[in-house]
Parts: structure tokens; C-alpha cells; sequence
């Protein structure tokens, strides 16, 4: 049970750090997107640029809805761990309450 | 009374009883004596620890921390629900021009609904645990 409530944890941790490297991923394409929109590298846009920057929005956009699930996986994780140690805590409670009354 | 460092029982190769189980014993037994010689109604001294002790049905509920923990975390990922619509509410998709307001941008317009729903499943979780004990001790009362 211990083995498996640290798996819960570092899940936790890792869809956690997972989430906010995607969304931060997200935030950079989205900029450079919006970099190559308006034009701020200096030279005139040419259709390989407006390509580019599709691309870049279409990636961004993609990242932008996974964010939320793994946020929400990683709570659950932390939410699940307390949620067992509860459970094993009231079983322990329960098993002193019947020795005791056997006794 | 010597140095029990000096003592045979903790010296290496020594076999004879456990060292500590001796010492428990000669500490119980001193105890035991001081308790006789300080109360002269050692009967009712021995009588006590089954009188004073309830049965469990009866002692009062004691609270879970780990439960309690739980509610915690359910309220407090709801309070971060309703602050961040609140803050999508007082800066609405405002023209972002640094990648880290970007960024900031993505994890708010996201985490509402994920927070909420995060801080439900607590709450929900709370609530169940709670039933589930409710049930333990109410079937351990009926089988008496």
C-alpha cells in the first residue's frame, strides 16, 4: 500500500510539472505566432511565414485543452492519497473497536 | 545500584535472558511495588484500567485528520475556482505581449472548471468516507 500511495504522489508531481511545461509550451508558440502576425521580425511576410505562424496556432491551440485534464489528474492524485489514508485510518479504528469489544 | 554498562547481561557473547526484556521486567515489577506502597487498596488499583476504559462503541467519535485534510483541500480548491473566474472576470483576455502573461493567460482560462470540478470530488469524497465509517460502526453495534 505504501509502494502504491508514493506512485499516487510522484503521478501527481509529474502531471502536475507535465501540465504547466504544455501550457507554457502553448504560451510560447502562441507568441511566436502572434510574433510572425505582426510582422515584428522586420521583414515583409511572405506565405512561407503566414505557413509558419498557421502552424504555430494550430500547435498552440492543440497543447491549450490538455492542460486541464492533467491538472485536474494530478488533484485527483493528491485527492485519492488522503482519500485512502482515511479510509485505512478509519479501518484501523474499526479493528481496535472489535478487539475491543471481543476482549 | 551499578553501571548497567558493567552489567554481564550487556557485555558481547553473554547468553542469557533478553537484557531488555530484564530491565522492563525489574522497572514493572519496582513500579508495581511503588503503586503497593503508596496505595494500600491495591485491588482497586488493578480493578481500575477496566472500569476507566469504556467499550469503543460507546467512546466518542474521534476525529480522522486524514478526512478532515480531505475537506480542507476540497474547500480550498474551490476558493482558488472562484478567484480565478474572478480574475478572468476583472482582466478579460487582455492583450498579452510577453510570453509569460501568455502563459499565465492559459493556465487561468483553464483552471476554473478543473479546480471546481477537483473540489467537488473532495467534497464528494468527504461525504462518502464519512457514510462509509457511519456504516462500519453501525454494523459493529447491530452484531453485538
Amino acid at each position: 500500500m505504501r509502494t502504491r500511495l508514493i506512485v499516487l504522489g510522484g503521478l501527481a508531481v509529474v502531471l502536475a510539472v507535465g501540465a504547466v511545461v504544455m501550457a507554457y509550451a502553448a504560451a510560447q508558440l502562441q507568441f511566436a505566432g502572434q510574433r510572425i502576425g505582426l510582422g515584428l521580425s522586420g521583414s515583409a511576410q511572405t506565405p512561407a511565414d503566414f505557413e509558419e505562424q498557421r502552424f504555430l496556432f494550430v500547435f498552440s491551440f492543440a497543447l491549450q485543452p490538455m492542460v486541464a485534464p492533467f491538472v485536474t489528474a494530478s488533484l485527483l492524485s493528491v485527492a485519492a492519497i488522503l482519500a485512502v489514508l482515511a479510509r485505512r485510518s478509519q479501518l484501523r479504528r474499526g479493528q481496535l473497536r472489535r478487539r475491543a469489544l471481543a476482549r | 545500584m551499578s553501571d548497567p554498562r558493567f552489567d554481564p547481561a550487556f557485555q558481547r557473547g553473554y547468553s542469557g535472558p533478553d537484557p531488555e526484556l530484564v530491565v522492563r521486567e525489574q522497572v514493572s515489577s519496582a513500579a508495581a511495588e511503588a503503586l503497593v506502597e503508596s496505595e494500600p487498596a491495591a485491588p482497586a488499583v488493578a480493578a481500575a484500567p477496566d472500569i476507566v476504559d469504556p467499550p469503543a462503541p460507546l467512546a466518542p467519535a474521534v476525529r480522522n485528520p486524514y478526512r478532515l485534510a480531505l475537506l480542507l483541500f476540497g474547500l480550498v480548491l474551490l476558493i482558488a475556482a472562484a478567484s480565478s473566474l474572478y480574475w478572468q472576470v476583472l482582466h478579460p483576455q487582455a492583450s498579452s505581449t510577453t510570453v509569460e502573461s501568455q502563459f499565465v493567460e492559459v493556465l487561468v482560462s483553464n483552471l476554473p472548471p478543473v479546480l471546481g470540478l477537483s473540489g467537488f470530488v473532495c467534497v464528494i469524497l468527504w461525504l462518502a468516507l464519512g457514510a462509509l465509517d457511519r456504516v462500519t460502526v453501525e454494523t459493529d453495534r447491530s452484531s453485538d
